[in-house]
Protein backbone atom coordinates (compact mmCIF):
# COMPACT_ATOMS: atom_id res chain seq x y z
CA UNK A 1 0.00 0.00 0.00
CA UNK A 2 2.88 2.30 0.81
CA UNK A 3 4.37 1.62 -2.60
CA UNK A 4 1.09 2.42 -4.28
CA UNK A 5 1.09 5.74 -2.45
CA UNK A 6 4.63 6.29 -3.54
CA UNK A 7 3.71 5.65 -7.15
CA UNK A 8 0.73 7.95 -6.76
CA UNK A 9 3.20 10.54 -5.55
CA UNK A 10 5.31 10.07 -8.67
CA UNK A 11 2.22 10.39 -10.81
CA UNK A 12 1.36 13.54 -8.89
CA UNK A 13 4.71 15.01 -9.86
CA UNK A 14 3.91 14.36 -13.47
CA UNK A 15 0.46 15.89 -13.28
CA UNK A 16 1.99 18.93 -11.63
CA UNK A 17 3.71 19.81 -14.88
CA UNK A 18 1.99 22.50 -16.87
CA UNK A 19 -0.36 21.07 -19.46
CA UNK A 20 -0.42 17.54 -18.03
CA UNK A 21 -3.92 16.49 -16.99
CA UNK A 22 -3.55 12.83 -16.10
CA UNK A 23 -0.72 10.36 -15.65
CA UNK A 24 -0.58 6.58 -15.61
CA UNK A 25 2.00 3.87 -15.18
CA UNK A 26 1.34 0.63 -16.97
CA UNK A 27 3.16 -2.64 -16.78
CA UNK A 28 1.90 -6.00 -17.95
CA UNK A 29 3.45 -7.51 -14.88
CA UNK A 30 2.43 -4.94 -12.32
CA UNK A 31 -0.80 -3.59 -13.70
CA UNK A 32 -2.04 -0.05 -14.07
CA UNK A 33 -1.64 2.92 -11.74
CA UNK A 34 -3.40 6.03 -12.84
CA UNK A 35 -4.85 9.36 -11.89
CA UNK A 36 -7.72 9.02 -14.36
CA UNK A 37 -11.25 8.30 -13.27
CA UNK A 38 -12.03 4.62 -12.89
CA UNK A 39 -14.45 4.59 -15.83
CA UNK A 40 -11.61 5.65 -18.12
CA UNK A 41 -9.13 3.02 -17.04
CA UNK A 42 -10.18 0.70 -19.85
CA UNK A 43 -9.25 3.35 -22.38
CA UNK A 44 -5.85 3.78 -20.76
CA UNK A 45 -5.26 0.03 -20.88
CA UNK A 46 -6.17 -0.07 -24.56
CA UNK A 47 -3.87 2.82 -25.31
CA UNK A 48 -1.07 1.16 -23.38
CA UNK A 49 -1.51 -2.08 -25.31
CA UNK A 50 -1.25 -0.24 -28.62
CA UNK A 51 1.81 1.67 -27.49
CA UNK A 52 3.43 -1.58 -26.36
CA UNK A 53 2.70 -3.06 -29.74
CA UNK A 54 4.28 -0.12 -31.55
CA UNK A 55 7.39 -0.07 -29.39
CA UNK A 56 7.78 -3.86 -29.65
CA UNK A 57 7.51 -3.67 -33.42
CA UNK A 58 10.06 -0.86 -33.57
CA UNK A 59 12.49 -2.71 -31.31
CA UNK A 60 12.09 -5.91 -33.32
CA UNK A 61 13.55 -4.19 -36.37
CA UNK A 62 16.36 -2.51 -34.50
CA UNK A 63 14.81 0.88 -33.83
CA UNK A 64 15.14 2.41 -30.38
CA UNK A 65 12.08 4.66 -30.38
CA UNK A 66 10.73 4.89 -26.84
CA UNK A 67 8.58 8.01 -26.84
CA UNK A 68 5.34 8.41 -28.70
CA UNK A 69 2.58 10.98 -28.77
CA UNK A 70 -0.85 10.80 -30.36
CA UNK A 71 -2.42 14.10 -31.24
CA UNK A 72 -6.20 14.33 -31.10
CA UNK A 73 -8.44 17.32 -31.66
CA UNK A 74 -8.37 18.49 -28.07
CA UNK A 75 -5.56 16.65 -26.39
CA UNK A 76 -2.36 14.73 -26.66
CA UNK A 77 -1.68 11.25 -25.36
CA UNK A 78 2.04 10.81 -24.76
CA UNK A 79 3.70 7.56 -23.76
CA UNK A 80 7.22 6.88 -22.57
CA UNK A 81 8.87 3.51 -22.23
CA UNK A 82 10.92 3.85 -19.06
CA UNK A 83 12.07 0.24 -18.96
CA UNK A 84 11.17 -3.06 -20.55
CA UNK A 85 7.39 -3.24 -20.73
CA UNK A 86 6.90 -0.36 -18.31
CA UNK A 87 5.13 2.66 -19.73
CA UNK A 88 4.30 6.09 -18.45
CA UNK A 89 1.22 7.48 -20.19
CA UNK A 90 0.14 11.09 -19.99
CA UNK A 91 -2.95 12.89 -21.14
CA UNK A 92 -2.01 16.49 -21.85
CA UNK A 93 -3.12 19.68 -23.49
CA UNK A 94 -2.59 19.53 -27.22
CA UNK A 95 0.12 22.19 -27.22
CA UNK A 96 2.10 20.97 -24.23
CA UNK A 97 5.83 21.48 -23.94
CA UNK A 98 6.80 17.91 -24.76
CA UNK A 99 10.56 18.23 -24.15
CA UNK A 100 9.80 19.54 -20.69
CA UNK A 101 7.33 16.73 -20.08
CA UNK A 102 9.82 14.19 -21.38
CA UNK A 103 12.41 15.49 -18.97
CA UNK A 104 9.89 15.32 -16.15
CA UNK A 105 9.15 11.69 -16.96
CA UNK A 106 12.85 10.89 -16.95
CA UNK A 107 13.05 12.54 -13.56
CA UNK A 108 10.54 10.20 -11.97
CA UNK A 109 11.34 7.14 -14.07
CA UNK A 110 13.99 5.94 -11.69
CA UNK A 111 11.63 6.19 -8.73
CA UNK A 112 8.89 4.31 -10.57
CA UNK A 113 11.27 1.56 -11.67
CA UNK A 114 12.52 1.13 -8.12
CA UNK A 115 9.03 1.04 -6.73
CA UNK A 116 7.85 -1.53 -9.25
CA UNK A 117 10.88 -3.67 -8.63
CA UNK A 118 10.50 -3.47 -4.87
CA UNK A 119 8.99 -6.22 -2.84
CA UNK A 120 5.46 -4.85 -2.70
CA UNK A 121 4.98 -5.27 -6.43
CA UNK A 122 6.95 -8.43 -7.10
CA UNK B 1 -4.56 59.89 -120.62
CA UNK B 2 -6.70 59.63 -117.63
CA UNK B 3 -7.52 56.07 -118.64
CA UNK B 4 -3.87 55.36 -119.31
CA UNK B 5 -2.87 56.75 -115.98
CA UNK B 6 -5.47 54.63 -114.29
CA UNK B 7 -4.24 51.47 -115.96
CA UNK B 8 -0.73 52.53 -115.30
CA UNK B 9 -1.47 52.90 -111.66
CA UNK B 10 -3.41 49.71 -111.69
CA UNK B 11 -0.61 47.86 -113.35
CA UNK B 12 1.97 49.21 -110.99
CA UNK B 13 -0.14 48.23 -108.03
CA UNK B 14 -0.60 44.75 -109.47
CA UNK B 15 3.06 44.50 -109.92
CA UNK B 16 3.67 45.36 -106.31
CA UNK B 17 1.11 42.81 -105.35
CA UNK B 18 2.81 40.21 -107.49
CA UNK B 19 6.10 41.12 -105.98
CA UNK B 20 4.57 40.90 -102.56
CA UNK B 21 3.16 37.48 -103.30
CA UNK B 22 6.46 36.41 -104.72
CA UNK B 23 8.28 37.40 -101.55
CA UNK B 24 5.68 35.67 -99.48
CA UNK B 25 6.01 32.60 -101.65
CA UNK B 26 9.75 32.57 -101.19
CA UNK B 27 9.37 32.70 -97.43
CA UNK B 28 6.90 29.88 -97.66
CA UNK B 29 9.30 27.83 -99.75
CA UNK B 30 12.12 28.35 -97.27
CA UNK B 31 9.80 27.46 -94.48
CA UNK B 32 8.67 24.33 -96.27
CA UNK B 33 12.15 23.30 -97.12
CA UNK B 34 13.27 23.49 -93.49
CA UNK B 35 11.36 20.93 -91.52
CA UNK B 36 10.70 21.92 -87.99
CA UNK B 37 9.77 19.21 -85.56
CA UNK B 38 8.76 19.67 -82.01
CA UNK B 39 10.17 17.30 -79.46
CA UNK B 40 9.49 17.43 -75.75
CA UNK B 41 11.86 16.12 -73.14
CA UNK B 42 10.08 15.08 -69.98
CA UNK B 43 11.01 13.39 -66.74
CA UNK B 44 11.26 13.86 -63.03
CA UNK B 45 13.16 16.63 -61.32
CA UNK B 46 16.90 16.25 -61.68
CA UNK B 47 16.80 13.69 -64.48
CA UNK B 48 18.87 15.95 -66.72
CA UNK B 49 16.34 17.58 -69.03
CA UNK B 50 17.75 21.10 -68.88
CA UNK B 51 21.30 19.79 -69.08
CA UNK B 52 20.40 17.78 -72.17
CA UNK B 53 18.92 20.80 -73.93
CA UNK B 54 21.88 22.95 -72.95
CA UNK B 55 24.40 20.43 -74.21
CA UNK B 56 22.64 19.65 -77.47
CA UNK B 57 22.28 23.35 -78.27
CA UNK B 58 25.75 24.29 -77.07
CA UNK B 59 24.12 26.44 -74.42
CA UNK B 60 22.18 28.40 -77.04
CA UNK B 61 18.86 27.80 -75.43
CA UNK B 62 16.27 29.43 -73.29
CA UNK B 63 15.84 28.15 -69.77
CA UNK B 64 13.41 29.23 -67.10
CA UNK B 65 15.30 28.15 -64.02
CA UNK B 66 14.61 29.58 -60.61
CA UNK B 67 15.98 28.77 -57.20
CA UNK B 68 14.60 25.48 -56.04
CA UNK B 69 12.08 25.69 -53.23
CA UNK B 70 10.82 22.15 -52.83
CA UNK B 71 11.89 18.54 -52.55
CA UNK B 72 14.38 18.98 -55.32
CA UNK B 73 16.45 21.42 -53.26
CA UNK B 74 18.15 18.36 -51.85
CA UNK B 75 19.60 17.63 -55.25
CA UNK B 76 19.81 20.82 -57.29
CA UNK B 77 19.88 24.54 -56.75
CA UNK B 78 17.86 25.57 -59.77
CA UNK B 79 14.80 24.07 -61.35
CA UNK B 80 12.75 24.68 -64.47
CA UNK B 81 9.43 26.38 -63.83
CA UNK B 82 7.99 26.89 -67.30
CA UNK B 83 10.04 25.22 -69.99
CA UNK B 84 13.43 25.02 -71.61
CA UNK B 85 13.73 25.56 -75.31
CA UNK B 86 16.43 25.06 -77.85
CA UNK B 87 16.75 24.64 -81.61
CA UNK B 88 18.80 21.73 -82.84
CA UNK B 89 19.77 21.64 -86.51
CA UNK B 90 19.68 18.05 -87.65
CA UNK B 91 20.44 18.63 -91.30
CA UNK B 92 20.44 21.43 -93.83
CA UNK B 93 16.69 21.22 -94.12
CA UNK B 94 15.63 19.97 -90.75
CA UNK B 95 15.65 21.50 -87.31
CA UNK B 96 14.26 20.24 -84.06
CA UNK B 97 12.52 22.50 -81.64
CA UNK B 98 13.29 20.84 -78.35
CA UNK B 99 11.23 21.72 -75.31
CA UNK B 100 12.08 20.65 -71.79
CA UNK B 101 9.11 20.29 -69.49
CA UNK B 102 9.35 21.09 -65.78
CA UNK B 103 9.57 17.95 -63.70
CA UNK B 104 7.37 18.85 -60.75
CA UNK B 105 3.81 17.72 -60.80
CA UNK B 106 2.58 21.17 -59.84
CA UNK B 107 3.72 22.40 -63.24
CA UNK B 108 1.82 19.66 -65.01
CA UNK B 109 -0.35 22.25 -66.75
CA UNK B 110 2.76 23.00 -68.80
CA UNK B 111 2.94 19.37 -69.88
CA UNK B 112 -0.35 19.64 -71.73
CA UNK B 113 0.64 22.92 -73.34
CA UNK B 114 4.03 21.67 -74.45
CA UNK B 115 2.58 18.45 -75.78
CA UNK B 116 0.50 20.17 -78.43
CA UNK B 117 1.84 19.28 -81.85
CA UNK B 118 4.72 17.25 -80.53
CA UNK B 119 6.52 14.98 -82.97
CA UNK B 120 7.75 12.76 -80.18
CA UNK B 121 8.56 12.41 -76.51
CA UNK B 122 11.90 11.76 -74.85
CA UNK B 123 11.58 10.58 -71.27
CA UNK B 124 14.64 10.87 -69.05
CA UNK B 125 14.77 8.83 -65.85
CA UNK B 126 17.49 9.24 -63.23
CA UNK B 127 18.88 5.81 -62.41
CA UNK B 128 20.08 7.09 -59.03
CA UNK B 129 16.56 7.99 -57.91
CA UNK B 130 15.25 5.89 -55.05
CA UNK B 131 12.37 4.49 -57.02
CA UNK B 132 12.93 4.97 -60.76
CA UNK B 133 10.17 2.50 -61.56
CA UNK B 134 7.63 4.78 -59.95
CA UNK B 135 8.98 7.72 -61.93
CA UNK B 136 8.67 5.69 -65.10
CA UNK B 137 5.09 4.74 -64.33
CA UNK B 138 4.16 8.29 -63.39
CA UNK B 139 5.52 9.92 -66.53
CA UNK B 140 4.39 7.22 -68.93
CA UNK B 141 0.95 7.65 -67.42
CA UNK B 142 1.07 11.45 -67.63
CA UNK B 143 2.17 11.43 -71.28
CA UNK B 144 0.25 8.32 -72.25
CA UNK B 145 -1.56 9.95 -75.18
CA UNK B 146 1.56 11.47 -76.72
CA UNK B 147 3.56 8.30 -76.19
CA UNK B 148 0.97 6.14 -77.87
CA UNK B 149 0.13 8.46 -80.73
CA UNK B 150 3.52 9.91 -81.61
CA UNK B 151 7.02 8.63 -80.95
CA UNK B 152 8.74 7.77 -77.73
CA UNK B 153 12.19 6.89 -76.46
CA UNK B 154 13.44 6.38 -72.92
CA UNK B 155 16.83 7.70 -71.84
CA UNK B 156 18.26 6.52 -68.54
CA UNK B 157 20.70 8.93 -66.93
CA UNK B 158 23.39 8.53 -64.26
CA UNK B 159 23.98 4.90 -65.05
CA UNK B 160 27.64 5.66 -64.45
CA UNK B 161 26.83 6.31 -60.80
CA UNK B 162 24.41 3.46 -60.30
CA UNK B 163 24.28 0.41 -62.53
CA UNK B 164 20.94 -0.91 -61.38
CA UNK B 165 18.22 -1.05 -62.46
CA UNK B 166 19.57 -2.15 -65.82
CA UNK B 167 18.21 -1.13 -69.19
CA UNK B 168 16.54 -4.52 -69.49
CA UNK B 169 14.58 -3.73 -66.35
CA UNK B 170 13.27 -0.52 -67.87
CA UNK B 171 12.36 -2.35 -71.07
CA UNK B 172 10.48 -4.91 -69.03
CA UNK B 173 8.66 -2.22 -67.04
CA UNK B 174 7.69 -0.48 -70.26
CA UNK B 175 6.47 -3.82 -71.53
CA UNK B 176 4.31 -4.18 -68.46
CA UNK B 177 2.78 -0.85 -69.38
CA UNK B 178 2.17 -2.01 -72.94
CA UNK B 179 4.81 0.30 -74.40
CA UNK B 180 7.20 -0.89 -77.09
CA UNK B 181 10.09 1.55 -77.08
CA UNK B 182 13.84 1.81 -77.18
CA UNK B 183 15.74 2.36 -73.98
CA UNK B 184 19.19 3.90 -73.98
CA UNK B 185 21.79 5.05 -71.49
CA UNK B 186 22.41 8.72 -71.90
CA UNK B 187 24.71 11.26 -70.35
CA UNK B 188 22.81 14.54 -70.76
CA UNK B 189 26.06 16.46 -70.47
CA UNK B 190 27.28 14.87 -73.69
CA UNK B 191 25.95 16.45 -76.85
CA UNK B 192 26.50 13.28 -78.88
CA UNK B 193 24.47 11.24 -76.41
CA UNK B 194 21.53 13.60 -76.63
CA UNK B 195 21.80 13.84 -80.42
CA UNK B 196 21.76 10.05 -80.58
CA UNK B 197 18.51 9.97 -78.65
CA UNK B 198 16.93 12.62 -80.84
CA UNK B 199 18.02 10.88 -84.03
CA UNK B 200 16.66 7.60 -82.77
CA UNK B 201 13.37 9.30 -82.10
CA UNK B 202 13.30 10.76 -85.60
CA UNK B 203 13.73 7.31 -87.10
CA UNK B 204 10.56 6.00 -85.48
CA UNK B 205 7.09 5.75 -86.91
CA UNK B 206 4.20 7.43 -85.18
CA UNK B 207 2.38 4.99 -82.98
CA UNK B 208 5.28 2.55 -82.86
CA UNK B 209 4.83 2.00 -79.14
CA UNK B 210 1.62 0.15 -79.87
CA UNK B 211 3.05 -2.20 -82.43
CA UNK B 212 3.10 -5.89 -81.49
CA UNK B 213 5.63 -6.78 -78.88
CA UNK B 214 7.67 -9.90 -79.36
CA UNK B 215 8.41 -11.02 -75.87
CA UNK B 216 7.06 -8.81 -73.19
CA UNK B 217 5.62 -10.55 -70.13
CA UNK B 218 2.56 -9.28 -68.32
CA UNK B 219 1.51 -6.89 -71.03
CA UNK B 220 -1.24 -4.64 -69.87
CA UNK B 221 -0.56 -5.19 -66.21
CA UNK B 222 1.22 -2.87 -63.87
CA UNK B 223 2.26 -5.61 -61.51
CA UNK B 224 4.11 -5.12 -58.29
CA UNK B 225 7.06 -7.44 -58.23
CA UNK B 226 7.55 -9.94 -55.47
CA UNK B 227 9.35 -8.34 -52.58
CA UNK B 228 8.42 -4.87 -53.72
CA UNK B 229 6.62 -3.36 -50.79
CA UNK B 230 5.57 -0.31 -52.71
CA UNK B 231 2.13 -0.52 -54.17
CA UNK B 232 0.66 1.48 -56.99
CA UNK B 233 -1.65 4.23 -56.03
CA UNK B 234 -3.93 6.28 -58.20
CA UNK B 235 -3.65 9.50 -56.31
CA UNK B 236 -0.10 10.28 -57.29
CA UNK B 237 -0.80 13.95 -57.83
CA UNK B 238 -1.73 14.31 -54.18
CA UNK B 239 1.36 12.32 -53.28
CA UNK B 240 3.69 14.62 -55.11
CA UNK B 241 2.09 17.76 -53.76
CA UNK B 242 2.27 16.54 -50.19
CA UNK B 243 5.81 15.32 -50.53
CA UNK B 244 6.97 18.52 -52.15
CA UNK B 245 5.49 20.53 -49.31
CA UNK B 246 6.73 18.24 -46.55
CA UNK B 247 10.31 18.10 -47.61
CA UNK B 248 10.53 21.87 -47.26
CA UNK B 249 10.19 21.65 -43.52
CA UNK B 250 13.37 22.46 -41.66
CA UNK B 251 15.24 19.39 -40.53
CA UNK B 252 13.13 16.93 -42.46
CA UNK B 253 15.37 14.33 -44.05
CA UNK B 254 12.80 12.19 -45.77
CA UNK B 255 9.11 11.79 -46.38
CA UNK B 256 6.83 8.95 -47.25
CA UNK B 257 3.18 8.30 -47.96
CA UNK B 258 0.99 5.40 -46.98
CA UNK B 259 -2.43 4.44 -48.21
CA UNK B 260 -5.51 3.61 -46.17
CA UNK B 261 -4.26 0.07 -45.61
CA UNK B 262 -1.03 1.23 -44.07
CA UNK B 263 0.92 0.29 -47.17
CA UNK B 264 3.82 2.40 -48.25
CA UNK B 265 3.10 4.00 -51.60
CA UNK B 266 6.08 6.31 -51.84
CA UNK B 267 9.13 7.16 -49.81
CA UNK B 268 12.29 9.19 -49.95
CA UNK B 269 13.39 7.76 -46.60
CA UNK B 270 16.33 5.48 -47.21
CA UNK B 271 16.13 3.71 -43.85
CA UNK B 272 13.82 0.79 -44.46
CA UNK B 273 13.11 0.30 -40.76
CA UNK B 274 11.82 3.87 -40.45
CA UNK B 275 9.58 3.29 -43.45
CA UNK B 276 8.20 0.16 -41.85
CA UNK B 277 7.46 1.86 -38.55
CA UNK B 278 5.64 4.70 -40.26
CA UNK B 279 3.59 2.25 -42.29
CA UNK B 280 2.84 0.24 -39.19
CA UNK B 281 1.70 3.28 -37.20
CA UNK B 282 -0.44 4.57 -40.03
CA UNK B 283 -2.03 1.14 -40.36
CA UNK B 284 -2.90 1.22 -36.68
CA UNK B 285 -4.60 4.60 -36.84
CA UNK B 286 -8.07 3.11 -37.02
CA UNK B 287 -7.36 0.87 -34.04
CA UNK B 288 -6.00 3.81 -32.09
CA UNK B 289 -9.14 5.79 -32.75
CA UNK B 290 -11.38 2.95 -31.69
CA UNK B 291 -9.34 2.12 -28.62
CA UNK B 292 -8.91 5.69 -27.47
CA UNK B 293 -12.43 6.88 -27.99
CA UNK B 294 -10.99 10.36 -28.37
CA UNK B 295 -11.88 10.94 -31.98
CA UNK B 296 -9.65 10.86 -35.02
CA UNK B 297 -5.90 10.82 -34.60
CA UNK B 298 -4.37 13.89 -36.17
CA UNK B 299 -0.77 12.87 -35.91
CA UNK B 300 1.58 10.46 -34.21
CA UNK B 301 5.15 11.36 -33.28
CA UNK B 302 7.83 8.86 -32.32
CA UNK B 303 11.10 9.84 -30.72
CA UNK B 304 14.23 7.87 -30.07
CA UNK B 305 17.45 8.52 -28.17
CA UNK B 306 19.46 7.45 -31.20
CA UNK B 307 17.37 7.41 -34.34
CA UNK B 308 15.56 10.03 -36.35
CA UNK B 309 12.22 11.27 -35.07
CA UNK B 310 9.16 10.21 -36.98
CA UNK B 311 5.96 12.13 -37.44
CA UNK B 312 2.94 10.56 -39.10
CA UNK B 313 0.24 12.96 -40.24
CA UNK B 314 -3.10 11.30 -40.74
CA UNK B 315 -5.79 12.49 -43.09
CA UNK B 316 -9.43 11.61 -43.14
CA UNK B 317 -9.05 9.34 -46.14
CA UNK B 318 -6.88 6.96 -44.16
CA UNK B 319 -3.81 8.05 -45.99
CA UNK B 320 -0.82 9.26 -44.01
CA UNK B 321 2.23 11.37 -44.63
CA UNK B 322 5.34 10.32 -42.74
CA UNK B 323 8.27 12.57 -41.96
CA UNK B 324 11.70 11.55 -40.78
CA UNK B 325 13.44 14.42 -39.04
CA UNK B 326 16.58 15.20 -37.11
CA UNK B 327 16.48 14.02 -33.54
CA UNK B 328 17.63 17.36 -32.17
CA UNK B 329 15.11 19.45 -34.05
CA UNK B 330 13.48 21.92 -31.69
CA UNK B 331 10.04 20.58 -30.92
CA UNK B 332 8.13 23.89 -31.01
CA UNK B 333 9.59 24.77 -34.36
CA UNK B 334 8.76 21.38 -35.76
CA UNK B 335 5.34 21.48 -34.21
CA UNK B 336 4.43 24.73 -35.92
CA UNK B 337 5.72 23.46 -39.21
CA UNK B 338 3.94 20.17 -38.88
CA UNK B 339 0.71 21.86 -37.89
CA UNK B 340 0.88 24.08 -40.93
CA UNK B 341 1.61 21.11 -43.14
CA UNK B 342 -1.09 19.00 -41.51
CA UNK B 343 -3.67 21.65 -42.27
CA UNK B 344 -2.37 21.96 -45.77
CA UNK B 345 -2.53 18.20 -46.30
CA UNK B 346 -6.03 18.03 -44.87
CA UNK B 347 -7.22 20.61 -47.35
CA UNK B 348 -5.44 19.19 -50.35
CA UNK B 349 -7.13 15.83 -50.65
Amino acid sequence: MGHAHAIAGALGQLVAMKGVNDASVYSLEHGLFSTVASEELGTVRNAAAIVEQIFSSAHSIGMAHNEISFEFDDRLIAAFEISDAVLVLLSTERRVNLPMVSLGVKGVAGTIRELLASQGFE
Amino acid sequence: MWRSAFFGLSRQTSLWCVRGQYVALLVGLVSTMTKRRKIIIVGPVGAGKTTAIKSVTDDSCIVTDVKTSDVSNLRKELTTVAMDFGIVPISEHEVLHVYGAPGQDRFSFMWDILSIGAFGVVLLIDNCANYPKRHLHAFVSAFDKQIKETRFILGVTRTDLKAEPELEDYAKWLGELGINADVACVDPREKDDVLFLLNQLLSLRAGHTQEPLFAQPNIGEVAVEDGDEFVDDDDSRFDDAAINAAVNLNGVGGVCLTNGLGQLVYSTINNESLNRIIAFVSGLSQTIEEAGGLGPVRSVTLKSPGDDSLTVLMNSGGRALGLSSERGLAAPLQWDQVEELRQWVMHTQ
